[in-house]
């Protein structure tokens, strides 16, 4: 039997009819379309559905839509202010870090998270904050490149 | 893959939990952080007819120190690697919670449920794909199922020879821990190498009404160092092919070995102690001798079997004893520097 919760996403509180066997996953794509969260292993071992909960990465895949009650979730949907690209977003793109795309937006959300709580990171800190998200074009050389530029920029 | 139907369940203190797991005995499972559950049910190893979410119970998620060091079996692992007391108090615990999966992991992923993990192995860890052309292995059937590493082996007993995976366990049974838990029965205070009960089908030592309520770690002696070196085939995400764990307190008087603690991670179906080590080196200096004699003994003491995938058995019984040699000199440099300090 469906049942009706209310999650918190990018600071809207949304209403959802779900059952207890959905994950975060897939009440954001198929209940509420937003498709930006990736679906790849389905299994917590490539990070392609990574989300913000409460400000901390955690794959969507691995959490139980119930459990997300209560909580501030974010999306790569609520980066963007309007037509402006969130510096990450904008870094990705100037430096090629973005391949076939499908590890972006964990990635982008990984790293948000990482310098939020630590604006100016080493590289072994970028390297190691996401090493939970696998791109399978192995393009890692430009996406560390485009987190530091960031770093960098704001600090 | 979508996750098969469950009642869910959400107590909000230990009593409840405990009454309704043992209500429903093995029909319930309980979920902490859900990082080895849900793929678990994804993957229909485990269908249960309820889930007892835990992660409801308030007051289960602290860093406490006393007497002793205390941590709730809801803290994420992520919060210990970062925590100051551990950080400066039990470095080797933060870097163990450190090397768990991946960041996503640790944040969602409590300590109790690190501790509590269940064994893996090649057949057992895979897709209903892959198993349905197959045989039923022995942990995932009944009693008379065969384990299919071995499924030829006649007249011996069933037995699972699925391995213990968990990083933070060999760091704390080094540290001499022990847990605390919580049953229909009341409390009960147990050392944490008590929990693994080394048969692979059945390999936590917990009741139905379980729980695992915190960790107790004693505080280190203060000339005492330890270290966990985590062997696998990436930098991150994997679990150990081989974890080594070793702790050494040195006699303040003239800087010989009073205590050493070498425990292996992720060779048999529990946490490995490598038993006799005190006496090869107690009383002694270390020397590069010495360090190849425990190692030795780590070595002869690690029995993995063919059972992960990715490198060979023989392979991983000669990392234990490379790792044991690197950890050991490792371990002795930090006290070194923290006496220095």
């Amino acid at each position: 039997m469906k049942q009706l919760i209310q999650l918190k996403i990018n600071g809207q509180v949304r209403d959802v009819a779900i059952d207890t066997n959905d994950t975060l996953l897939e009440v954001l794509r198929e209940n509420l379309g937003m498709t930006g969260t990736k679906e790849a292993c389905d299994l917590g071992e490539c990070g392609a559905c990574t989300v913000l909960l409460d400000g901390r990465p955690v794959h969507s895949c691995l959490t139980l839509a119930i459990r997300a009650q209560g909580r501030e979730i974010e999306t790569i949907e609520g980066l963007a202010q309007n037509d402006n690209l969130h510096p990450l977003q904008q870094s990705f793109v100037d430096r090629g870090a973005i391949q076939c795309g499908y590890c972006t937006p964990g990635m982008i959300l990984t790293s948000k998270a990482l310098l939020d709580g630590n604006p100016s990171p080493t590289e072994h800190e970028i390297r190691r904050a996401i090493s939970g998200n696998i791109c399978r074009c192995t393009g890692y050389v430009k996406i560390v490149e485009a987190i530091k530029a960031v770093a960098e920029k704001e600090a | 893959m979508r996750l098969p139907r469950f009642e869910y369940s959400a107590p909000t203190t230990i009593d409840e939990a405990v009454a309704e797991l043992s209500e429903y005995k093995d029909e319930a499972m309980i979920i902490a952080g859900g990082t080895d559950v849900i793929p678990s049910m994804k993957q229909r190893r485990f269908t249960p007819k309820r889930l007892v979410d835990i992660r409801q119970i308030r007051g289960l998620e602290y860093i406490q120190s006393n007497k002793d060091i205390r941590i709730g079996s809801l803290t994420t692992l992520g919060f210990i690697e970062e925590s100051g007391i551990i950080n400066q108090r039990l470095p080797m615990l933060a870097k163990a919670a450190g090397e768990v999966g991946a960041p996503q992991h640790r944040n969602a992923g409590t300590i109790g449920g690190n501790l509590c993990l269940n064994t893996r192995c090649w057949y057992f860890n895979q897709s209903p794909f892959f198993r349905q052309c197959r045989p039923v292995c022995y942990k995932l059937g009944k009693d008379d199922d065969k384990c299919q590493l071995f499924p030829t082996r006649k007249g011996k007993a069933n037995v699972c020879y699925s391995v213990y995976s968990g990083d933070t366990a060999p760091a704390l049974i080094a540290l001499g821990a022990d847990v605390c838990i919580v049953g229909p029965g009341g409390e009960r205070v147990i050392a944490l190498m008590d929990l693994y009960t080394g048969d692979g089908k059945r390999p936590i030592a917990l009741g139905f009404g379980d729980i695992l309520k915190e960790v107790i770690i004693p505080f280190p002696s203060p000339l005492s160092a330890g270290i966990y070196l985590k062997h696998r085939l990436r930098e991150a995400i994997d679990f150990p092919l081989v974890g080594v764990a070793v702790n050494i307190a040195l006699d303040p008087k003239d800087g010989s070995c009073k205590q050493l603690k070498v425990v292996i991670g992720a060779v048999a179906s529990k946490p490995v102690i490598v038993a006799g080590v005190d006496e090869i080196v107690q009383g002694k200096k270390f020397t590069d001798q010495l360090v190849d004699k425990v190692s030795s003994a780590a070595f002869d003491k690690a029995r993995p079997l063919p059972n992960l995938l990715g490198c060979s058995q023989k392979y991983r019984k000669n990392m234990v004893k490379i790792l044991t040699k690197r950890a050991l000199p490792l371990a002795l440099q930090k006290l070194t520097d923290n006496y220095t300090k």
